[in-house]
């Protein structure tokens, strides 16, 4: 597998017609979120202004499907950089730590009653994650450059250490203490307000414009670092604004939901499966399919037990693996 | 041959004979409430040892303890007890085979909602010998009459368990009964303990919303604004609202005071 899952040398030349289909499910699947939840709001009572139905739509789906997109679009967009950077299909903000550190920083802050105090454990569970990929990048440096083994070996170590961290820390904490930190290992994008979503947009798209910016770098990165090399990448570069970009952007993405496993892993690799292979037909794709997948998951998971709610991991991973299993097994 | 068959087989027997039913002497509580019924029927002087939050009467608070929601097998083991008694909430699988293995004998206890209270006394009453069994069960029977009201306006009740993700008190649960007792409704449809739509609680809005001391609240009033102006916000003492035991009666009472003053604001 490696490189060959990675590559593929065609420009981005027909496009258009995946990023349609996506835009068009994920429009869809907005609509269906800002429509249907736990109480039915009529659209007549929305336009005539009701004061109940302004709020349930403007201030609790709409800002939560907002941010389910851009947490959606992060995490996929941070999974395909780390896939294309390391040259390793099985990268993904969660197998390098970075998830992990978020989580450990919410968990360690919770413990020590720091989750009393509004608006402290989203900063430490963003500290976390950018602490979790400076170190992650650290221990994989040698001799000036980074290697790919070394560093998914290094983030693979750190989660161990991010566990223990945590185990410790909920066993040290109060019970209510250990309540405040579940909340980033469960993973739940209830109570996303429009400051949540828009600080979480301002972040996505400054991420995109860097990533835009190494795109072409990106892509010639997956036939290997040499061979970039020689075709004058400055590889050291490209790999500090990649890394950069997708840990700040998990780091926010952490911070607002917790962890939602599977999406930085399962749209790169069927929008792979599905499409191509190209870094820069790879990253809005990805970005509109994840978004597509934690929105649509989120509304399972309120609407299916409503008015109780499950957590939306689980649906992620429900939605996605099966039609990722299909897809492979056409592939084969 | 056929002899010592006999023989063995006479041992055997009289090995297998069951132990004469001794008086339990010394027990480990595993929960609160339970460390709460096993005083108020007055066998209090039989606990050798409870779990860490066990900390009513003041004498189960001195008491030693032996861990949180994993109790350390240890410190079961070296109290000596003859009945550890464990609350049926956790799991306790692993727990009782390592005590079934030390021939230390335990028992898990159902005490889930108001209507246990009673049976589990009398149990526990008639296991521990306890003096004081029919006083307790009389207090709390007096008590939960005492308390059991009608109300021409049923308020509707939210009780937040915790506030970022919402999960709130459902239906089939001890909060809901308290509600049940003193006249109120739950403002929950669904049972146990959810995490719950914010949505459902702006389109219903609450009379009530109740939370325990512990729990940050503010995130729900974030999202819910309007809660401030058309609801009664009340902090309780988790304890007394989350333990069935002997301290039912003193929620009840707790609840109908709250209720009472949101009768007279309205």
């Amino acid at each position: 597998m490696g490189e060959t899952a990675l590559t593929g040398g065609r420009a981005p030349g027909s496009m258009l017609r995946p990023l349609l289909l996506l835009t068009l499910i994920l429009l869809a699947a907005v609509a269906l979120a800002v429509a249907i939840g736990a109480t039915s709001v009529s659209w007549h009572d929305l336009v005539a202004g009701d004061e109940t139905a302004r709020t349930i739509v403007l201030r609790i789906r709409l800002p939560r499907a907002i941010a389910g997109v851009l947490i959606g679009a992060i995490l996929a967009v941070a999974g395909v950089t780390f896939q294309t950077l390391l040259r390793n299909p099985l990268a993904d903000p969660f197998i390098l730590g970075v998830s992990g550190g978020a989580a450990c920083g919410a968990a360690v802050a919770s413990a020590f009653g720091l989750a009393r105090i509004p608006g402290v454990v989203p900063v430490i569970a963003f500290a976390g994650a950018i602490g979790a990929t400076l170190a992650v990048f650290l221990l994989a440096r040698r001799r000036g450059h980074t290697d790919a083994t070394r560093l998914l070996l290094s983030g693979l170590v750190l989660n161990a250490l991010f566990s223990a961290l945590i185990l410790i820390a909920f066993g040290l904490a109060p019970q209510n203490d250990v309540n405040a930190s579940l909340r980033w290992m469960i993973g739940t994008l209830a109570g996303a307000t429009w400051n949540d979503a828009l600080l979480l947009a301002v972040l996505f798209f400054a991420a995109i414009i860097a990533l835009v910016f190494i795109a072409n770098d990106l892509r010639l990165l997956a036939f290997g670092e040499d061979d970039a090399r020689s075709r004058g990448v400055n590889v050291e570069r490209v790999k500090l604004i990649g890394f950069g970009a997708a840990s700040i952007i998990t780091g926010a993405a952490v911070a607002v939901a917790g962890i939602i496993g599977f999406v930085g892993l399962l749209v790169p690799h069927l929008i792979r499966l599905m499409w191509r292979r190209d870094f820069r037909f790879l990253l809005p794709l990805c970005a509109i399919a994840g978004g597509a997948l934690l929105v649509a998951s989120d509304l399972v998971s309120r609407v299916i037990i409503a008015p109780a709610e499950l957590p939306v991991g689980a649906f992620t991973a429900l939605l996605g693996v099966p039609f990722f299993l299909s897809l492979l097994r056409r592939e084969r | 041959m056929i002899r010592r068959a006999f023989l063995i087989a006479f041992v055997a027997a009289a090995c297998a004979k069951p132990a004469a039913p001794h008086r339990v002497q010394r027990v480990v509580t595993l929960s609160p409430n339970l460390t709460e019924i096993v005083f108020a029927i007055g066998a209090g002087n039989g606990v050798v040892a409870t779990d860490d939050y066990s900390d009513d009467p003041p004498a189960a608070k001195r008491l030693p303890k032996v861990g949180g929601m994993q109790p350390s097998l240890e410190r079961i083991v070296s109290a000596k007890p003859d009945l550890v008694l464990a609350p049926a909430i956790a799991d306790y699988a692993s727990l009782s085979a390592a005590l079934k293995s030390n021939h230390i004998p335990i028992e898990i206890v159902r005490t889930d909602r108001i209507a246990d209270v009673i049976p589990v006394m009398q149990h526990l009453g008639k296991e521990l010998d306890a003096p004081k069994t029919d006083d307790a069960v009389r207090a709390i029977r007096d008590g939960l009459a005492r308390e059991t009201r009608k109300r021409a306006r049923s308020p509707r009740i939210l009780f937040v368990g915790w506030a970022d993700p919402l999960y709130v008190g459902g239906r089939e649960t001890f909060i809901d009964d308290l509600f049940a007792v003193t006249g109120a409704q739950n403002a929950v449809q669904v049972k146990k303990w959810p995490q719950y739509a914010v949505e459902s609680v702006i389109a219903s809005p609450p009379d009530i919303v109740i939370y325990t001391s512990h729990v940050d609240i503010t995130p729900l009033l974030r999202a819910v604004p309007e809660l401030r102006n058309r609801a009664m916000i009340v902090a309780v003492d988790e304890n007394r609202y989350t333990r069935p035991g002997p301290q039912v009666v003193d929620a009840a009472a707790d609840l109908n005071g709250i209720i009472d003053r949101w009768e007279k604001l309205h």
